[in-house]
């Protein structure tokens, strides 16, 4: 029965990252128009356009060698490993869990982001190229970010496993308000605006001179784009869902097998949230020049640090 | 249950995250408003403190700070920067750099709460560990970062309010409360006497070597 409900409960995670992730995007998109006076596209619009990228003709480059059309099944397993070790749906722990850490875990999006950076240079592109430059001179500080607040809640928990420093703030609700507990959520949120391409820091779209991240797609066409695109919106969802269920709002989750499926539903609520809060973000601020996103990145690595310094102090 | 003195904490540490805004912000009227809110925070704290241990006189101090810091000297400022300019800006040197320095004064902070000098001078404190007094030497430090780090008469004038603000902060957490209203009045009194005659001589910047030449 025991080993039943953890199968159970790994499909239900695993599916539901790779299906719900596309909705959190397009409902994001939607709403995000309907609040500047646009139509907006339908809430179901990524799933539509994975769907018309994947008919569509692939074409590569004569120049691009092997890795470029490998990276992004690669890149795309790599999302599903990370949804199987990390709380994001189910708070209790699955068939894979006990394989990789927190630390684990960022290093596994750190692979990842290393792919893609490795498929663009592939590509033999100038843009694309330009883009990984771009890209790797912020991603110093943001991995440094990373790292540091994992750290910290290693020293907060005694463990660096997800699944435990979730059940700490459920079982401790007192040092949810704690000084390392707060700046960990600061700095944590600030990074997932960065990873997920969000203004202020990036303003998802076409324009070239501010891309960060889109820029490494450009060569892509065809089923390879899909892929990659469903793999993104993996990413934004599982930053998120870790973001929500470790540091914000860890509680309401259940962990047996028929709660998991109102999991799904539990997690739904959670991200309307966190896409309301980010909605106002998005709509209040203006996008930074790109030589201050280092700056933003930097307050995020010192939010970081004074939590590493906090969390060592009030042992 | 969140108890007060992790709210002290918390208040405490938003103080710095303050003092990190005021070195990050080259406008001058944001950094006015910054030290501002900075002033009421400390004010907060002061307030929290004067209902747990029932002291009146806090309360007097919190009242004081809330006015003279909060409210006064932020609009003598606010008035002079409307008689220069509308806005009032300085060059920015990069703000990745100067924040990481400032971190290396919390640090220092740190070092000088932690290892031997203060832990040999300070008993026990009411408000719980020593811990608390990281915030103080930190906020000192960076007030004294942003009076260096920066030209402008304004700014540095921003930078010693923060320094009065870290004093009057260590000095509800150790010392019996009527000096530090003596102390606190004394201080406001004189940066307004400093702003005055910064203003009256009209010296928007200070160059470190100035004063020297013959």
């Amino acid at each position: 029965m025991y080993w039943m409900g953890l199968v159970e409960n790994t499909i239900i995670q695993l599916l539901g990252v790779i299906l719900l992730s596309p909705l959190i995007v397009g409902i994001y998109a939607s709403l995000k128009s309907k609040i500047e006076l646009k139509k907006g596209p339908s809430f179901f619009q990524p799933y539509y356009d994975v769907i018309k990228l994947l008919k569509k003709e692939t074409v590569v480059s004569k120049n691009s060698g092997f890795v470029f059309v490998i990276v992004p099944y690669v890149v795309f397993g790599i999302y599903c490993l990370i949804a199987l070790v990390i709380p994001v749906i189910i708070s209790a722990p699955i068939y894979f869990t006990a394989t990789v850490d927190f630390l684990g875990g960022a290093l596994l999006f750190a692979l990842a982001a290393f792919l893609k950076y490795l498929a663009a240079m592939d590509s033999g592109s100038n843009f694309t190229t330009m883009s990984v430059a771009r890209s790797v001179s912020f991603n110093y500080l943001s991995e440094a970010t990373l790292i540091t607040v994992f750290f910290s809640v290693a020293l907060i928990t005694g463990t660096n496993n997800p699944y435990v420093i979730n059940n700490f703030i459920i079982t401790h609700p007192s040092s949810y308000l704690d000084l390392d507990h707060v700046f960990a959520i600061v700095a944590f949120f600030m990074l997932f605006i960065f990873e997920s391409g969000r203004i202020p820091v990036e303003s998802s779209g076409l324009m070239e001179l501010g891309m960060i991240d889109d820029g490494l797609n450009y060569e892509y066409s065809g089923k390879l784009l899909a892929i990659l695109k469903w793999g993104s919106y993996m990413k934004q969802f599982l930053l998120g869902s870790v973001f929500l269920n470790v540091f914000l709002i860890p509680w309401g989750l259940f962990t047996s097998f028929p709660g998991s499926i109102i999991d799904l539903g539990i997690m739904f609520g959670k991200w309307l949230i966190l896409i309301l809060v980010l909605l106002v973000i998005e709509t209040s601020l203006a996008k930074l020049r790109l030589f201050k996103v280092q700056d933003y990145l930097a307050v995020a690595f010192t939010f970081s640090l004074l939590f590493l310094i906090f969390s060592v102090m009030m042992k | 249950m969140i108890s007060f003195y992790s709210l002290v904490y918390f208040l405490a540490a938003l103080t710095m995250v303050s003092s990190f805004y005021l070195q990050g912000q080259s406008f001058i009227r944001p950094m006015i408003r910054g030290v501002a809110v900075q002033s009421i925070l400390l004010s907060s704290i002061v307030f929290i403190l004067a209902y747990l241990y029932h002291s009146s006189t806090l309360v007097i101090l919190g009242i004081l700070l809330i006015f003279l810091r909060g409210i006064l000297v932020s609009f003598q400022l606010e008035s002079k920067i409307r008689q220069r300019s509308p806005v009032l800006r300085e060059q920015s040197k990069g703000l990745a750099s100067s924040f990481l320095v400032a971190l290396l004064f919390v640090l220092l902070g740190i070092v000088v709460v932690y290892f031997d000098v203060f832990s040999r001078i300070v008993g026990p404190l009411e408000i719980g560990s020593s811990a608390i007094l990281l915030f103080p030497f930190a906020l000192l430090f960076m007030g004294l970062f942003l009076i260096i780090s920066r030209k402008g008469t304004f700014a540095q004038v921003i930078g010693y309010v923060e320094e009065e603000n870290a004093l009057i902060l260590m000095a509800v957490f150790l010392l019996p409360v009527p000096i530090v209203i003596d102390a606190s009045v004394i201080l406001d009194v004189f940066i307004l006497v400093v702003i005055s005659s910064v203003i009256v001589m009209e010296k928007d910047s200070h160059l470190p070597m100035e004063e020297l030449r013959g």
